[in-house]
């Protein structure tokens, strides 16, 4: 079996479009006070697709919402700016990796199962006081390595399947031996690459890693995540698969087990309605 | 707000029962719209189609028979967790993902 070259892994990277203007936007205002609120909602506004989406969501039914709004400047003004910004970045992100040609790839539980992370991650990082909604895009961008070796190495990404369900491992031992590189190498790579703000890069490239706790506080919290948001089975993946997970970064949660119920319940209620992104 | 939704699977469900989502095949296209009610034709069709599992609503379906819903929740709790017996951090989660599914330590 043939090893993919890391440096051939980077040229694909660089060759691949910009992520949408929307998402870029929203990953440089992470942590800064001064964003243009009234600039950002209307280049949301301008993408017809992306505004629709976006207020499909607002109206789903998890947001309660009186009536329905109809405006993306109404929606923010109901639901807050940070929180509309990450629903409009979720469904460009879907968007922009729907359908990949000549592979039997399923994007659908890819996603479902990165929303289930964002989500998890929003509602853990609530009960600690950290920002939520930058948690949510870090658990949303957490596997992204996994659709760059998809997309852009589809014959080889078939083999990592084939090798998964071949030996019933873990997906990152399968990328591992068949290709010599796994999702959270090539991840760091396109995060790097696309340069999301430092804590997200981390969450990225160590979500796996056995010593995640002394990377930082973010990718602990997506390495937790991901775990929970496997063991709710929310992908809906028949082979879905708990990982290992490091315990100095749980322990560093400081969670009691009533906590931690109720981390499962939130999450669970959240997801159904985050998930209304996905296509049809 | 949102009815709560079931897990099921295609072995579990029975005509009647509501979808509380889309269903899909393996390529992501989609076989039956959120809110079709299930018949026996219907569940046959899934089979054939290899179709595993499914979510239904859970009010307004037929009432969901509970000890098969445990089961349901036992066998797939053993088959997410089947690689974690080594792993310490792991089995916490086991523990509390059982608490909360079952209400009993596994």
């Amino acid at each position: 079996m043939s090893t993919l070259a890391l440096e051939l892994v980077l040229r694909k990277i660089h060759d691949l479009p910009s992520l949408p203007i929307v998402v870029m936007e929203l990953l440089g205002s992470i942590g800064k006070e001064d964003v243009n609120i009234e600039e950002l909602s209307e280049k949301i506004s301008r993408d017809q697709a992306l505004t629709a989406k976006t207020l499909r969501l607002a109206n789903s039914s998890f947001y309660g919402m009186q009536r329905k709004v109809t405006t993306i400047n109404e929606a923010i003004a109901i639901l807050g700016f940070h929180c509309i910004y990450n629903l409009a970045a979720t469904a460009s992100l879907v968007g922009s990796f729907t359908k990949i040609e000549h592979s039997n790839f399923n994007l659908r539980p890819f996603w479902r199962h990165s929303i289930a992370t964002a989500v998890c991650a929003r509602v853990l990082a609530s009960q600690l006081r950290i920002d939520a909604e930058h948690a949510y895009t870090a658990g949303l961008l957490h596997d992204i390595g996994r659709v760059v070796l998809a997309t852009q190495f589809p014959q080889d990404y078939e083999a990592v399947m084939d090798f998964r369900a071949t030996h019933d491992s873990r997906l990152i031992e399968a990328e591992n031996a068949v290709l010599g590189i796994d999702h959270a190498a090539v991840g760091q790579a396109l995060a790097v690459h696309w340069k999301f703000p430092e804590s997200i890069q981390q969450a990225v490239a160590f979500h796996h890693s056995a010593e995640v706790h002394q990377i930082g506080s973010m990718a602990s919290l997506i390495h937790i995540a991901d775990a929970i948001a496997h063991a709710l089975d929310l992908s809906m993946d028949e082979d879905d698969l708990v990982p290992p997970i490091c315990l100095g970064a749980w322990n560093r949660l400081k969670l009691d087990q009533n906590a931690f119920l109720q981390v499962f319940q939130e999450a669970e209620q959240q997801f159904k309605g985050a998930c209304q992104v996905l296509p049809a | 707000m949102t009815s709560s939704y079931q897990p099921l699977s295609l072995s579990q469900a029975v005509p009647g029962m509501v979808l509380s989502e889309d269903l899909h095949d393996a390529q992501g296209n989609i076989l039956l719209p959120y809110g079709s009610t299930l018949t026996d034709a219907i569940l046959r069709s899934l089979q054939r189609r290899g179709v595993k599992m499914l979510s239904v609503v859970a009010d307004a379906s037929p009432v969901i028979d509970q000890a098969a819903q445990r089961d349901y929740h036992r066998a797939r709790l053993a088959r997410l967790f089947r690689k974690c017996n080594d792993d310490q951090g792991c089995r916490v989660l086991r523990n509390l993902m059982t608490q909360y599914r079952l209400g009993e330590k596994s």
